[in-house]
């Protein structure tokens, strides 16, 4: 049965005065525990939230018992009852030392409790002794600040070790792009070195013989003076052979000591623009480096065709795509004008294309959903470069069939920081995206549909053919 | 009040139908009651203070009817072990020992917590050991 409604029951006067009722709603709703507590511990007085925030340690077996502080806290930290009993000893010797400060928000770990949200309880306590034997004790939860502190302090680490391991990256790069220059020199010796001395010898002295076939059989026999010099001209002729397979094995050396060079630069890069700390300098590193300039900005712009560009690109990732079983259909008309744009740089844009689409793939390598029977199977994997003139651009498409992404996405994987990838930073996009549009270009990423592939097209200006940077 | 009536003895702090008894008194017996009683209303604001509660925190009912209990009135009870049982359960009918901070003195005292399912008031009972 419902109570009968209320009326006010009128003022009970137990406190008549308004003022008196007023300070005691201002102590019980003091947001900070108060006590005032002897050096013994044993609690004098006390505010509600002091009770709130104790009572769920004080808790045990005999009922609540909240008429100590330092036995209450003694499960969990003994810290207080060090710091009240020390600086009481410090200070009661002394005439002046009845008062004082005996600790300002010192953080005490409750080992064992925890706070409302389960986190481990600290408490942040500032202890005054207000008389000899009499303490004021105030104290507020600290454990969120705590767990805060936490999270910052694992996120600077993560991020210092990331840095450290791009820096380690760099400097080992460095390294090897000095070994490099190095040992593309001595190839370089070897290659220039002109026609071999001895051969240009031996011919002439085959040509010194040559008009002396008949003393020659006269000393060593019949027959043998033409014998002699066919063999000596065919011995000239094996080692003109020779000669002409070591240089094009220093040749071919030399490529790939520049292939080599191209990949640690190009990745020296992408190194940097993904450190979130700015670029990371390597030993020897200055101000004009590999490039000439700093991030963000682009190099100076050479002629450049289009179908180097791509096989240049393709031979960099080639060992990538074939260990995904990934073909490449290459279509690009040997009359396509060249662009302007700096090599290095466009290289970086290409490989990272490639790299996307690759990567694509390896999602369905995962078993994602996607990857049911009728979907592309490693033996069907295709990536398609395609390059026509449009309207006095260079248009380039680079379509994978791999996945593909919901059409509507397509802007928010262009934006840094965004990616499908699993550890993706999503940087390559934006960064290709920029490059780009700096030579004057345009990128657009498109899909159909998850299952439908992607493909990415880049727009970018033709010169002349013949046409000369300044 | 009929001299020959019988008055019916008021509940004691432990009885098991407290519940019903309060809902049937009116303000006047539960202010009579030596107890404190606090009913609180569906989203636990003070509906009815009682004498003896008013007399132990220095509040008057003026200051506190209609105002958030365990928030703005009484914050010693503000965690799991009391007002976090209103809000999570539906029906409570408990003893425990706590110590409150009554004019802040730490005096120990015995709380019953009484909620029924589907109804939308509670009380909460305080008493002095």
């Amino acid at each position: 049965m419902p109570p009968r409604s209320d009326r006010p029951s009128g003022d009970i006067g137990i406190q008549a005065d308004d003022e008196h009722g007023r300070l005691l709603e201002f102590l019980y709703r003091c947001p900070v525990g108060i006590i005032e507590m002897r050096q013994s511990g044993d609690i004098q007085l006390i505010n509600a939230y002091a009770s709130q925030m104790l009572m769920p340690l004080a808790t045990h077996a005999k009922g609540a018992d909240l008429s100590n502080l330092l036995t209450l806290l003694a499960p969990f930290t003994g810290e207080i009852r060090a710091l009240v009993d020390g600086a009481a000893g410090q200070m009661g010797g002394q005439p002046a030392g009845d008062h004082g400060v005996i600790c300002t928000n010192h953080r005490v770990h409750l080992a064992g409790a925890r706070d409302a949200g389960g986190r481990p309880l600290f408490l942040g306590f500032t202890i005054h002794r207000i008389q000899p034997d009499s303490f004021l004790v105030s104290f507020y939860d600290d454990s969120i600040r705590v767990a805060q502190e936490a999270a910052i302090a694992e996120a600077i680490e993560v991020q210092a070790h990331q840095a450290g391991r791009i820096e380690i990256a760099a400097n080992t790069m460095h390294d090897i792009g000095n070994a490099m220059s190095g040992l593309g020199g001595v190839i370089g010796r070897l290659s220039d070195s002109g026609q071999w001395r001895e051969l240009e010898a031996i011919r002439r002295l085959v040509d010194l013989f040559r008009g002396s076939e008949a003393e020659l059989s006269h000393a060593l026999g019949p027959g043998k003076g033409p014998a002699l010099i066919q063999y000596v001209e065919a011995l000239t002729s094996a080692l003109a052979q020779r000669e002409d397979e070591h240089r094009a094995v220093g040749r071919e050396v030399s490529a790939t000591i520049h292939h080599v060079q191209d990949v640690l630069t190009i990745q020296r890069q992408l190194a940097r623009d993904g450190s979130r700390g700015g670029p990371v300098r390597g030993p020897g590193d200055d101000l004009g480096d590999d490039l000439g300039h700093g991030p963000g900005t682009v190099g100076p712009r050479r002629i450049l065709r289009v179908h180097d560009l791509v096989h240049d690109a393709l031979v960099i990732t080639e060992s990538s795509l074939s260990r995904r079983q990934i073909r490449v259909e290459v279509d690009i008309p040997a009359e396509l004008p060249p662009i302007a744009a700096d090599r290095t740089r466009m290289l970086q844009v290409l490989v990272n294309l490639l790299g996307n689409a690759t990567d694509a793939f390896e999602t369905l390598d995962a078993g994602s959903a996607l990857a049911g029977p009728g979907s592309r199977q490693r033996r069907d994997r295709r990536i398609q470069l395609r390059a026509r003139l449009a309207g006095g651009r260079a248009s380039l498409r680079v379509r994978d069939n791999g996945p593909g992404f919901e059409p509507g996405h397509a802007a928010r994987l262009m934006e840094r920081g965004e990616s499908t990838k699993p550890g993706g930073t999503g940087l390559g996009l934006a960064t290709s995206r920029a490059t780009v549009e700096a030579y004057g270009g345009s990128m657009q990423l498109e899909s159909e549909g998850p299952g439908h592939g992607a493909q990415v097209t880049i727009e970018l200006p033709c010169c002349e053919p013949g046409e000369d940077t300044a | 009040m009929d001299d020959n009536s019988l008055t019916t003895p008021s509940p004691a702090f432990d009885a098991p139908g407290l519940h019903e008894a309060l809902d049937a008194m009116s303000p006047d017996e539960i202010d009579d009651l030596p107890f404190g009683v606090v009913r609180l209303d569906e989203q636990l604001a003070v509906s009815l203070y009682n004498q003896e509660e008013s007399r132990l925190s220095g509040l008057t009912p003026a200051r506190v009817l209609g105002k958030p209990f365990f928030t703005a009135v009484a914050p010693c009870l503000d965690n799991a072990l009391v007002g976090g049982r209103y809000q999570n359960e539906a029906a409570l009918d408990e003893t425990r020992e706590y110590v409150l901070a009554f004019r802040m003195k730490p005096i120990q005292a015995r709380l019953r917590l009484l909620k029924r399912a589907g109804q939308a008031w509670s009380y909460f009972c305080a008493t002095p050991l």
